[in-house]
C-alpha cells in the first residue's frame, strides 16, 4: 500500500492508495495539522484493516507553505521509513498542486507574498512572488488518478534536510 | 522496562533509550551555539533544527535493537509549541512504526523526577524547579500526586540570568556566563527581592533593578564592575530561591527536598541548597539538570511502576 500526506496547504490531505486506485482519504481543513496528523494516520489505517507495517512506500510534500506544515508531514512520515524500512518519496507542494499540468501556481506565503512555481516541461521553478490568490487544489482529480499524482514524487534522500521554506522567519518585531 | 524517551520542549533534542535506571543509548544536540547569534533561542529555527536531528536520530536508532521497546515518551507540554511538535509528530512515527504505545509526559513533571535517576526519592519532597522558562515550587506527595504551590508571575530565574547577562554584554546562556564572572567578583551591591510569604516568585522588578544600576553607570560613563554586579545579582537570585524553598519545607516538612531544571546547574544555587537542606537535598547530576530525555525516561518508568 501506498500513502500520500500534504500537511503544506490550507487542508490535511492524507489518501491510501492500492493498486493505482486511492482505497480511502481524509481532506480536512485544520490549522493544527501536527496535533491532527498521527490520530489522523491512524484513523485511515484502521478504517480499512491496514496497519503502519502495510505502507511500504509514503508520498510526502515538504513545502513551501506553512513553516510549521512543510516539516510536519516529512518528519513523521520519514521516522516511520528510517525504523520499518519503507520507501519515502517527496515533492514540493506547488508540483503537487499542478498534478503534473503545465502551468503557473500561487500559494500564499503571508506578508502580502505567495510562492510561486511555474511547472513546464515535467520541472518546477519556485520563487516568491508578489501576493497572488492561492491555486485551486483539485483533489477530486488526485483522488481519481492517484498514479498521475504519484508520478510527480521522486524518492528522497534520507541524508538529506532538504525542506523548501524558500524564506527566513521574521525574527523580533514588525 | 525498555523505553524510547524524547524531549523537544525547547532547544535542546534529546533522544534516549533507557531501561531500569541506565541509559542504554543516549542521542542528544543543543542549538544553543545555533541560537547565539540571536541572542536567544528563535523558535522557527529551533523547530527547523529539531526537523533534522530527528531525522539524524531516525536513521541512528535504526541501527539499534529496539524489538522489546515498551513504549515510547515523549514531552508533551509546556513549551515552545513549533519544538513540541516536531518531538511528538517523530514520537508518533516511531510508535507506530515499533508497534508500541505513545505517551506524552510533562516536562516539568519530568524536571522533578529527574532526581529519581540517581536517587531513591522520599515522599512527600518539595521540588523547586527553576529553568529558562519556569519558577516553580512543588510540594511531591507522591509519583501520581503532585501539587504546584507555587510560580512566577513574570520572568523565570533562568530568563533574568540571560537578560542580566544580555545587558552586561556577557553572551548566551546567561547562567553560566554570570557564574564565570561572578567567581573575580564581591557580593558589594545591595540588590534586592521583595519576600513576601507566599509560594509565588516575582523577579521582573528585580530584573530592572539590576539592569537601571548598570544603565545609571553607563549614562555617567563610568566603569561597569561586571565582576561585583554578576556576584551580587547572583547571590541575590540564589539565596532568595533558597530562602522561598525553606518556607515550603517548614511548611510541609517533607522528607526530601529536589532541586532541577537548567538554573540547577550553577555551582552557587547547588551549594546554598546542600548547606541549608543537609543530607535531604536531593540534586541531579548536572547532565539531569538541563533539559534531556532521561528525565522523560525516568517520569514515564515511575508512572508505569517500573523504575
Amino acid at each position: 500500500m501506498k500513502l500520500i500526506i500534504d500537511t503544506c496547504l490550507e487542508n490535511l490531505f492524507i489518501a491510501l492508495v492500492n493498486n493505482n486506485k486511492t482505497v480511502d482519504y481524509f481532506l480536512v481543513k485544520e490549522k493544527k495539522k501536527a496535533d491532527l496528523l498521527p490520530s489522523l494516520f491512524k484513523k485511515l489505517l484502521d478504517n480499512n484493516g491496514a496497519s503502519t507495517k502495510d505502507i511500504k512506500e509514503f508520498y510526502v510534500t515538504k513545502g513551501p507553505g506553512s513553516f510549521m506544515g512543510a516539516r510536519t508531514a516529512i518528519t513523521f512520515a520519514r521516522t516511520i521509513c528510517h525504523i520499518q524500512g519503507s520507501k519515502l518519496f517527496t515533492t514540493d507542494t506547488l508540483t503537487f498542486i499542478s498534478c503534473g499540468n503545465p502551468g503557473t501556481y500561487y500559494i500564499d506565503a503571508k506578508s502580502n507574498q505567495s510562492y510561486q512555481g511555474v511547472y513546464k516541461d515535467n520541472k518546477i521553478n519556485l520563487s516568491i512572488t508578489k501576493f497572488h490568490s492561492d491555486s485551486k487544489v483539485d483533489y477530486e482529480y488526485i483522488v481519481n488518478n492517484p498514479e498521475k499524482c504519484l508520478a510527480l514524487f521522486s524518492e528522497d534522500n534520507p541524508i538529506s534536510n532538504d525542506i523548501y521554506y524558500l524564506k527566513e522567519p521574521r525574527i523580533g518585531g514588525k | 522496562m525498555k523505553i524510547i524517551a524524547i524531549e523537544s520542549s525547547h532547544d535542546d533534542t534529546s533522544v534516549v533509550i533507557y531501561e531500569n535506571r541506565k541509559i542504554l543509548k543516549d542521542f542528544s544536540y543543543s542549538q544553543t551555539d545555533f541560537h547565539k547569534m540571536y541572542g536567544g533561542t528563535v523558535p522557527e529555527f529551533a523547530s527547523r533544527k529539531h526537523a533534522e536531528k530527528f531525522n539524524e536520530i531516525g536513521r541512528l536508532l535504526k541501527e539499534e535493537d529496539l524489538s522489546d521497546v515498551d513504549h515510547i515518551a515523549f514531552t508533551s507540554e509546556p513549551g515552545l509549541i513549533g519544538s513540541l511538535h516536531m518531538g511528538r509528530l517523530f514520537a508518533y512515527g516511531l510508535g507506530y512504526a515499533l508497534n508500541v504505545p505513545v505517551k506524552p509526559i510533562n516536562h516539568m513533571h519530568a524536571h522533578i523526577f529527574a532526581a529519581a535517576f540517581e536517587h531513591d526519592i522520599q515522599y512527600p519532597s518539595i521540588a523547586l524547579i527553576a529553568s529558562g522558562g519556569h519558577t516553580q515550587l512543588w510540594n511531591v506527595k507522591s509519583v501520581d500526586d503532585i501539587e504546584l504551590l507555587g510560580e512566577t508571575s513574570d520572568d523565570a530565574a533562568g530568563e533574568v540570568f540571560d537578560k542580566v547577562a544580555r545587558k552586561l554584554k556577557l553572551g548566551f546562556p546567561g547562567g553560566p556566563r554570570i557564574q564565570e564572572c561572578a567567581w573575580d567578583g564581591e557580593d558589594s551591591i545591595n540588590f534586592k527581592i521583595p519576600f513576601n510569604k507566599n509560594f509565588n516568585f516575582s523577579f521582573s522588578g528585580f530584573k530592572t533593578q539590576v539592569i537601571n544600576y548598570i544603565h545609571n553607570l553607563e549614562q555617567k560613563s563610568l566603569p561597569i564592575p561586571t565582576p561585583d554586579i554578576c556576584r551580587s545579582f547572583q547571590d541575590t537570585i540564589v539565596n532568595h530561591l533558597v530562602k522561598k524553598t525553606k518556607l515550603a519545607v517548614e511548611k510541609y516538612n517533607p522528607k526530601n527536598i529536589i532541586l532541577g531544571g537548567g538554573v540547577a546547574a550553577n555551582e552557587v544555587l547547588r551549594t546554598a541548597f546542600e548547606l541549608e537542606f543537609g543530607k535531604k537535598a536531593l540534586i541531579p547530576s548536572k547532565k539531569y539538570t538541563t533539559d534531556n530525555a532521561a528525565m522523560i525516561a525516568v517520569r514515564s518508568a515511575l508512572k508505569e511502576k517500573s523504575l
